[in-house]
């Protein structure tokens, strides 16, 4: 023990850290202070070890790692003197947390200290207690807290009762013992354990029913009681604070007023006087008031109705909403959104106002206010707020854009009154902000421009003149190439002209001249370039007069260095140059898309393996689309035999797509039919031709492939599947191909009729020596998002399983639903199984698939078995 | 009668938002505190605590599975030094310095007149300016902002009371003393005393016996030095 061993004083580290004038000084100085005091821990120094403790502290809030002073905390505590203990419990606190081992240590010593005479010592234990234990330790020491509620000394009760919140939290099966001491803590007059007795109610309410259910009955009254007290209590100096006796008083009185009258007419008839009270008397010209006043209007929303409260509570709102303070309207806005649920219309008067929080300088506000217009917004509304929002679109700074954009497009696809104002109110957006638009919202727009015959015609004037204004917004683009491409003779002759056009005059180059730029633009990603070639090849079609500079346009992709613009542009150029017969028929206007349909896919926001309605099948003209379709097909076959080159994968992906675009169920055989002569082609095509023939001549590698989807109609699925097997890297669909994946997610998919949605195959989700599960997958029509599962446990061995229960469990981004099995006894070889459903929700649909851990615990011969197991084969895409 | 796992259970409680609904956090949090929380079982057999759940979650009002009332409280200087962290929620070493780190970003930056809010991870972050020091507390969403604004200024009296009219220097020196005052505050997160005059009187308690102690060991090891001379 060598005094001089442990340096300097407290003060004196400080000082000496804050004298450092860079990190690296800093650094120094606290290895060498560390250095020390580790060495004054390995000698067992008791003399300096508070002062070695407090250094430490410091050096942890600067973020330095102090581990190896855990152990001196405990050390310090068991200690015998108060001022050891005092900084060991700060220690315990601030340096370890409850998730350390080491904790488990100091469970004795926190129990000879809460049994201690020593009130200040019993202090500190209570406080360590509340605000690191762990359950283990909340377990533990659960009796000595409860004692201590009635302790002598109010300031440990009240530290009682909030060490006693942390531990019903802990480990809610201890409630019960709290609600008998809880009843006498609302009874007491001192503030400070009034205040922490309601705590404790509170959240007792919150773990417990029955607890619940006796406050309710026993303490409501006592509680209103209290609260009109201190309302109406004289000036006490000590409670003051801005003329308001005891504000934190008031809001928790408030707080636990609400959970009592929630659901129940008769404890909320016991407080509506007092709330009125302290809604209509509080001042409002402090904080502390209308923090008040906020808690009150929360508690008039939760409890059971009165029309007259609702009012006063939704008229301070607005006072609220109208206070220059920000962190009242903050707080308005806030309580405005629960309070939509409760009074719509009420709300809606404020409309303007939240309209204006929008376009707050504080981003807080902001966030609030969009949230909440976006919940006001209803189809009487919906065109002067979504013309303020979209006005504020221009001049709103880039954090915000992004919100902002998804919910302008989030209301305007929800309410939109007709198709004209959709269609303007989309192109303004994709012209402000286009880049925060979602891929989705595009595509959507362009589903409703094709079926919106009488308005294609203006839709594409429109973008016309959009794109002229805004030419560097990549999604205004590309739905103006795509419109272009599709409808350029509209754009050229002003067909459909509507009443409130000004006529404008393009002539035909004009119009390439836009695709031109647009292909050119160095900043457009390879999807829009994609689309540009596309429009350019429908343009040759349409304006046969620029069909020789389209050609030199689309041959300018020839080198490049984009293997898919490359490609494209060899096989234009071949279609324009070698196929004029039947490039025109190649290249009509896309069959409408249904925007049934697609709304559909949307919500189940994954790209493949969508169902179709039988009745669009139908509606196809099937001739025709027959007809066209036959024709790329056999295009494709005959350019497959002149390129020296064989055809690539995507090359097969191309044909595939196409295929998927517009074939209906009904023309699969005219198809193969057809192509049976051009067998000259690529051995993928005849892959490919082969899925289409019917099951039982099915060759060999498609034919598990096949044999899942027992429907009668080769479906898509079946062909998606072989599509996917027949690209040798096992990627479905290269990236490149992107331009003709978003063609196939336009394109009508004919599939199953009963939309029964895509089949899975059934997994063997675990395996055991002693049984097996089985999972069978269903889709529910209209949610893609929800799997309903059926579990088929089935058992291996000749013994009879009784109660046996399965149990799993699921990451957070799915949601599990389980239902009773059908049995709990599972008897012995193969003599029977227990079925049991599942329902699970997948919130990450499309990106993530699901994973469920579970277990199984069973008697064999009345020995209790448990297993374990993770599932991560289930398919993808569920 | 239906399994249940306490995913769903919160999950539900959020998408019906009628009103204070618990948040995603809360929801984590409550997994983390619940070691075997998270399995659903197909029973048959309705216990108590079920229907408590069932009832809550039906209504999905008010019940909320919040661990503590306030997550943490962080005083973090002009220059994004810290001089006070105190967490009521558990986070690992690592994730507070990052919490520190995005919340100095975020708080140190906002203008003077902008609101005292800042929304951050699912959560509500009250903060305060006094002098070169913010003062701040981390709240779930449904709770009470201006009220923690109140508790605050509650605790910047108290250690102005007890320093002498406080400035960051002595929180500094005396960081230690500023935990203990912060103690006889909060505990677990939660409000423990309204009075000024008791928190003061308390703390001066503990000084005192510390004090106390402290001529005791002096005296003695003075005897002993006298007595080895």
């Amino acid at each position: 023990m060598n005094p001089f061993s442990s340096g300097t004083r407290l003060r004196d580290m400080i000082r000496s850290i804050r004298a450092c004038k860079t990190a690296a000084e800093e650094r120094a100085v606290v290895r060498k202070e560390c250095a020390s005091i580790r060495a004054a821990i390995s000698d067992n120094d008791q003399t300096f070890r508070h002062r070695n403790l407090a250094k430490l502290m410091f050096i942890h809030m600067l973020g330095y790692p102090t581990h190896f002073g855990q152990m001196e905390c405990l050390k310090l505590i068991a200690a015998p003197g108060f001022a050891e203990k005092r900084i060991g419990y700060l220690g315990l606190m601030l340096l370890l947390d409850e998730r350390q081992e080491v904790l488990m240590l100091v469970t004795n010593s926190l129990k000879q200290d809460l049994n201690q005479n020593n009130q200040h010592i019993v202090g500190l234990a209570l406080c360590a207690l509340g605000n690191i234990c762990s359950a283990d330790m909340a377990r533990d020491l659960a009796p000595e807290v409860e004692r201590l509620l009635q302790f002598r000394d109010p300031n440990i009760r009240k530290k009682a009762a909030l060490c006693s919140i942390r531990i019903i939290k802990k480990v809610p099966d201890l409630a019960e013992n709290f609600v008998d001491p809880v009843v006498s803590l609302l009874k007491e007059k001192h503030h400070g354990v009034l205040l922490t007795g309601i705590q404790l109610c509170t959240d007792l309410c919150k773990v417990n029913e029955e607890a619940f259910e006796y406050f309710r009955k026993r303490c409501t009254e006592g509680l209103v009681r209290s609260l009109k007290d201190v309302v109406n209590s004289p000036y006490v100096p000590e409670y003051d604070i801005s003329g308001i006796a005891d504000p934190f008083l008031h809001i928790r009185l408030l707080r636990v007023l609400r959970i009592l009258g929630h659901g129940d007419a008769d404890a909320s008839d016991c407080m509506s006087d007092i709330l009125a009270q302290v809604a209509t008397k509080t001042e409002s010209n402090k904080n502390a008031g209308n923090a008040i006043l906020y808690e009150c209007v929360g508690t008039i929303m939760s409890v059971e109705d009165n029309g007259g409260l609702r009012v006063l509570a939704i008229n301070i709102l607005g006072r609220f909403l109208s206070n220059r303070d920000n962190n009242i309207r903050y707080v308005a806005l806030n309580m405005l959104m629960k309070a939509i649920a409760v009074d719509a219309q009420a709300v809606q008067r404020h409309r303007a106002t939240i309209v204006e929080c929008v376009k707050d300088l504080d981003a807080s506000i902001r966030k609030r206010a969009l949230e909440l217009v976006y919940l006001l917004v209803n189809e009487s509304n919906v065109k002067p707020l979504t013309k303020e929002l979209i006005d504020y679109l221009e001049v709103s700074d880039h954090g915000f854009k992004g919100d902002l954009t998804a919910k302008i497009c989030s209301i305007v696809e929800k309410f939109y009154p007709d198709k004209i104002w959709y269609i303007d109110q989309m192109l303004k957006v994709l012209s402000e902000a286009g880049s925060y638009v979602k891929a989705a919202v595009w595509h959507a727009l362009i589903v409703v421009i094709t079926n919106a015959s009488n308005l294609q015609g203006y839709s594409v004037r429109s973008l016309y003149r959009a794109i002229q204004i805004s030419p560097d917004q990549e999604t205004l683009i590309r739905v103006a190439v795509w419109c272009i491409g599709e409808y350029g003779d509209m754009l050229v002759n002003n067909i459909d002209m509507l009443d409130i056009e000004e006529p404008i005059t393009v002539t035909e180059s004009d119009a390439v001249d836009v695709v031109e730029t647009a292909i050119k633009h160095h900043s457009l990603d390879l999807t829009t370039r994609a689309m540009c070639l596309i429009a350019l090849l429908k343009l040759s079609s349409r304006f046969p007069c620029c069909s020789q500079r389209i050609k030199e346009i689309i041959a300018q992709s020839k080198g490049s260095l984009l293997i898919e613009l490359q490609q494209r542009s060899v096989e234009f150029n071949s279609i324009i140059e070698k196929h004029q017969n039947i490039r025109s028929a190649l290249v009509e206007r896309m069959p409408v898309l249904d925007e049934a349909t697609y709304n559909g896919k949307r919500a189940s926001s994954a790209p493949a393996a969508v169902s179709a309605s039988l009745e669009f099948a139908s509606n196809l003209p099937n001739g025709v689309i027959a007809k066209t379709d036959v024709a790329p097909l056999v295009d494709l076959l005959d350019l497959g035999g002149d390129e020296p080159a064989p055809p690539s994968s995507s090359g097969g992906n191309f044909l595939l797509d196409l295929i998927d675009v517009d074939m209906p169920p009904s023309s699969s055989q005219s198809v193969s039919g057809t192509s049976q002569p051009q067998k000259s082609g690529t051995d993928v095509l005849l892959d490919l031709l082969s899925t289409w023939s019917p099951p039982p001549q099915k060759e060999s590698p498609t034919t598990d492939i096949v044999l899942l989807n027992q429907d009668d109609n080769t479906s898509v699925n079946a062909l998606d599947s072989v599509s996917s097997s027949m690209v040798p890297s096992g990627q479905a669909k290269p990236t490149g191909s992107a331009m003709m994946d978003l063609l196939a997610e336009f394109g009508p998919h004919p599939e199953t009729p009963e939309d029964s949605g895509p089949t899975y195959p059934p997994i063997v989700a675990y395996e055991s020596s002693a049984l097996t599960i089985t999972f069978n997958f269903s889709k529910r029509p209209g949610s893609p998002q929800t799997t309903d599962i059926e579990a088929l446990f089935t058992n291996k061995s000749s013994d009879v399983y009784t109660d046996f229960v399965f149990q799993a469990a699921v990451p957070k981004f799915l949601q599990l639903h389980l239902e009773p099995a059908s049995s709990n006894t599972l008897p012995g070889s193969g003599n029977g199984s227990i079925t049991q459903k599942l329902h699970v929700t997948n919130r990450q649909h499309g990106k993530k698939s699901l994973v469920m851990r579970i277990r199984l615990s069973y008697k064999l011969n009345n020995k209790d078995i448990l297993e374990e197991g993770q599932i991560s084969n289930f398919p993808r895409d569920l | 009668m239906t399994g249940r796992s306490l995913h769903r259970f919160t999950g539900d409680e959020q998408s019906k938002s009628s009103s204070f609904t618990c948040s995603l956090q809360d929801a984590k949090l409550l997994l983390d505190s619940f070691n075997h929380g998270s399995w659903s079982e197909g029973s048959s057999e309705t216990t108590v605590k079920e229907k408590v759940k069932d009832k809550f979650r039906d209504d999905g009002v008010y019940f909320s599975f919040r661990i503590e009332h306030i997550h943490f409280v962080l005083l973090i200087s002009r220059q994004g030094k810290v001089r006070l962290t105190k967490w009521y929620s558990p986070y690992s070493q690592k994730e507070r310095s990052k919490v520190i780190r995005e919340l100095s970003g975020m708080i140190l930056t906002r203008g003077p007149k902008l609101s005292n809010f800042v929304e951050w991870r699912g959560f509500k972050v009250v903060y305060k300016r006094y002098a070169s020091l913010y003062f701040c507390m981390c709240i779930n969403q449904e709770d009470n902002e201006l009220e923690i604004l109140e508790i605050i200024h509650h605790f910047v009296e108290i250690l102005d009371r007890y320093f002498g009219s406080v400035c960051e220097l002595d929180l500094i020196f005396n960081f230690h003393k500023a935990y203990y005052i912060l103690d006889e505050i909060l505990i677990a997160g939660e409000l423990q005393e309204s009075s000024k005059k008791t928190v003061a009187r308390l703390v001066s308690a503990q000084d005192s016996l510390v004090e106390a102690a402290k001529e005791e060991a002096n005296s003695i090891s003075n005897i002993i030095a006298q007595a080895t001379k």
